[in-house]
């Protein structure tokens, strides 16, 4: 009994024992759980080392500053990770260590974008070089105003986009560059509808011909309200020649375009649109003016003969084609040129 | 004192000796002896600015959001000497001085053309130099001092006749007082030759060969020479559809292909623009960006980018104008992380005139990666980090505005700014940059 007593109690040492037993039996999940989180710490770091690395050869051909700035922040983060590491902090680690790869991925991004945008600006740069000087010339010959706002507006963007170029901001200098281009093109868009100030005082002077053959059609007809669109179409000719003096050339342009528009329809309205009679009639008196002109010798003289007469070759095809409006035009323009060279020949 | 001290102070004691002939009254003209003798007035004009430029760029960085700034205040005053009237020899002389927060910056130009009777030029000489010295509490990351000149020569043969050459010759030199890896001194060389319309055509158009070499005295691997050949045709009718194309191709030959790949790019413009009536134009955008490289690799990948508009206009007559378009671009390329395509509404006013020039732009659209499916994925949960899509699709807003108030006859106030958020898929790559710029100009 006391043997049996004695089995049933157990001793101090069994007790001990058993303490040990449940112990390790507790411990060894936690410690295969510490084993577990040390290799998948070590495994994460070593898979950082790798993109890093990678990153860097990236950043190192990229020529970004941002992006090296970034990487150098990225192998900080790394390096304290590896500390953390070996002093056994292996959540820490872990969690630096997968801060130091979003700050590695931001350089990567800011590395290839900036590979793209460093193309693309020095692509840029060279062109609006080229696009600037051809510009700033036309809209200084033609003393194009608002033109020259552009320009120089232009001009700023460009330099700062340049400086932007040589701090290795890549982006911003492409914006900058683009939007210097959008105000050259915008330049020169005025420039040219504007019509380099001569090809637009010559369409008024070509529209104001118009209007005085439309009232010469019109005499006799007793529609008064085509006489008031045609007063109306002298009236818009009027304040484009007042948009013009008052170095509005753009909104010259389409005053000019409108009036002539204007008269157009006027004519059509008074069923006496233009035919081809008319243009050919046109025609002949330009050919018999311009063998009277031959033989200039003044050579601005010349170079507007010339002019004038590729203006009349491209009337002729243009009433062989059936556009006999655009012939009409544009056997009046050479005319037009024809007459200047008439006066500078006086 | 440095060379870019030395150099400051040259370009500074210039800018203010041209300065002394400076008269209140407007077009002072002072006598100078170039010129030929019938018309050799050379007229002075200044000008004193002063303003504050901002660069912003932001984004999410480990947790925390990150901002890059650099802010500065400048002081300019430039002056410009010409020649006035219709000489046939003109000459131009433009000193600058612009004292600023961060930097100081010195700029001379000097020019000398040759004209034809009716003022068509014939030949012209530019010289420039500039030069930027930093302090030494600068934001600005890259901050050697540099000293940066510049020659060119062009000669215009046939300039009167109906087809006109263009033959130009140009040679520059960047110095920088503490060269780094990233601030490299380099020497450029161009000779450029091609054929434009005449004065008398009424379609203009420009077709051109360009060689080109750059030389890096301290790094060669990286020199390279450049063949190009470069293309413009614009034609313009009152009433009709106004063209105008562009094209510049490129070879660029590197040294040392393992620091960089040689490489051919394009580049093709075509826009056309529509009357529908007095008031309203349609227009059509289309442009391509293409980089072949010889060697595809790290950042240097093969790329195609499409982009287009297509809108209409109202131009700026009685008053402002509009402008209203759908925006597009594409990105085909040989790294699978970038391929993208994107679409935007973009709407625009502007007015050009005597008081007023402004010019305001709004785009906002979406950009989708091919890379990126949308899944949220945890880095952790990853064993190839390279698997993650490196660019997230964003939607973005664009916006810029350019404007210039001309206060009184002498005075003028220009504003620049733009601003560009991305709120992407992915809050953590939610950026943005931006710039802003306000100027006074006093002209006199």
């Amino acid at each position: 009994m006391t043997a049996q007593r004695r089995h049933l109690r157990p001793c101090p040492p069994t007790l001990i024992l058993a303490a040990l037993v449940l112990l390790i039996g507790l411990a060894a999940p936690v410690r295969a759980q510490n084993q577990g989180q040390q290799e998948q710490t070590l495994e994460f770091l070593e898979g950082t080392d790798a993109y890093l690395e990678q990153v860097a050869s990236l950043v190192q051909v990229s020529d970004s500053e941002q992006a090296r700035v970034l990487l150098e922040s990225a192998r900080d983060k790394q390096g304290q990770a590896h500390q953390l590491y070996e002093g056994r902090r292996y959540a820490f680690a872990l969690r630096l260590s997968r801060t130091a790869r979003q700050i590695g991925a931001q350089a990567d991004r800011m590395a290839r974008g900036s590979q793209g945008f460093q193309e693309r600006a020095r692509q840029s740069l060279d062109r609006l070089h080229d696009l600037h000087e051809q510009v700033s010339e036309r809209a200084a010959d033609t003393g194009n105003a608002p033109a020259m706002a552009l320009v120089r507006q232009a001009e700023g963007l460009y330099l700062r986009a340049r400086e932007q170029y040589e701090q290795t901001h890549y982006e911003q200098s492409f914006r900058l560059l683009d939007q210097a281009e959008h105000s050259l093109r915008q330049a020169a868009r005025l420039i040219l509808e504007s019509g380099d100030l001569d090809r637009l005082l010559e369409e008024q002077a070509r529209v104001g011909e118009l209007i005085a053959t439309a009232r010469d059609r019109l005499d006799g007809a007793s529609d008064p309200a085509l006489a008031r669109a045609l007063d109306a179409a002298a009236h818009t000719l009027d304040d484009a020649r007042l948009a013009l003096e008052t170095d509005q050339p753009l909104r010259a342009m389409r005053l000019t375009q409108r009036a002539r528009n204007e008269t157009l329809r006027v004519l059509r309205q008074a069923g006496a649109g233009v035919d081809a009679a008319a243009v050919q009639r046109e025609i002949d008196r330009f050919d018999a003016r311009q063998d009277e002109l031959s033989g200039a010798d003044d050579a601005e003289a010349v170079r507007l003969l010339a002019r004038a007469r590729a203006l009349r070759d491209q009337a002729v095809q243009a009433l062989q084609q059936g556009d006999d409006e655009l012939a009409l035009r544009t056997i009046r323009s050479a005319l037009n040129v024809q007459r200047q060279a008439g006066e500078r020949l006086r | 004192m440095s060379r870019g001290h030395i150099l400051a102070a040259v370009l500074t004691a210039l800018a203010l000796t041209a300065g002394i002939p400076f008269s209140p009254v407007r077009d002072a003209v002072v006598r100078a002896a170039p010129a030929d003798p019938d018309t050799a007035a050379f007229r002075w004009s200044g000008t004193l600015a002063t303003g504050y430029d901002a660069y912003v760029q932001s984004y999410f960085l480990a947790t925390e959001d990150t901002t890059e700034r650099i802010q500065e205040m400048e002081v300019t005053l430039g002056a410009e000497g010409a020649t006035a009237g219709p000489a046939a020899g003109r000459w131009r002389v433009a000193p600058q001085i612009a004292v600023g927060s961060e930097r100081t910056r010195q700029r001379l130009d000097l020019g000398w053309s040759r004209h034809a009777d009716d003022g068509t030029r014939l030949a012209d000489v530019l010289a420039e130099l500039r030069a930027v010295q930093y302090h030494g509490t600068t934001d600005y990351a890259l901050s050697s001092d540099r000293t940066e000149g510049r020659v060119r020569l062009r000669w215009f043969p046939a300039a009167q006749a109906g087809t006109a050459g263009d033959v130009r010759l140009e040679g520059s030199a960047l110095r920088h007082t503490d060269p780094s890896e990233l601030e490299v001194d380099r020497n450029d060389l161009l000779l450029a030759a091609g054929l434009r319309s005449g004065a008398l055509s009424d379609d203009r158009w420009r077709a051109g060969l360009r060689a080109g070499r750059r030389a890096h005295p301290d790094t060669t691997a990286i020199d390279r020479t450049t063949l190009g050949v470069d293309a413009e045709w614009e034609r313009f009718r009152l009433d009709g559809v106004a063209w105008r194309t562009s094209l510049r191709s490129e070879r660029r030959n590197v040294r040392d292909e393992t620091a960089r790949p040689s490489s051919w790019s394009h580049w093709v413009r075509a826009e056309a623009e529509r009357p529908l009536s007095d008031l309203l134009s349609a227009e059509l955008r289309l442009a391509l960006e293409w980089w072949d490289y010889d060697v595809s690799r790290d950042a240097y990948t093969d790329q195609r980018r499409w982009s287009g508009l297509i809108g209409l206009r109202a131009p700026a007559l009685d008053g402002p104008g509009w402008s209203l378009g759908v925006a597009w671009e594409t990105l085909d390329g040989d790294d699978p992380d970038e391929p993208y395509r994107q679409l935007g509404l973009r709407g625009g006013l502007e007015t050009y005139g005597r008081i007023l020039s402004l010019s305001a732009t709004v785009e906002v659209g979406r950009r989708d990666y091919a890379s990126d499916d949308g899944a949220e994925i945890d880095p952790l949960d990853v064993d190839d980090w390279t698997l993650i899509p490196l660019f997230t699709d964003f939607t973005y807003t664009e916006f810029w505005l350019n404007g210039t108030w001309r206060v009184h006859e002498r005075l003028s106030l220009t504003a620049l700014a733009s601003w560009l958020p991305e709120s992407h898929s992915d809050d953590e790559d939610d950026q943005s940059l931006g710039f802003a710029s306000l100027h006074a100009v006093l002209r006199f």
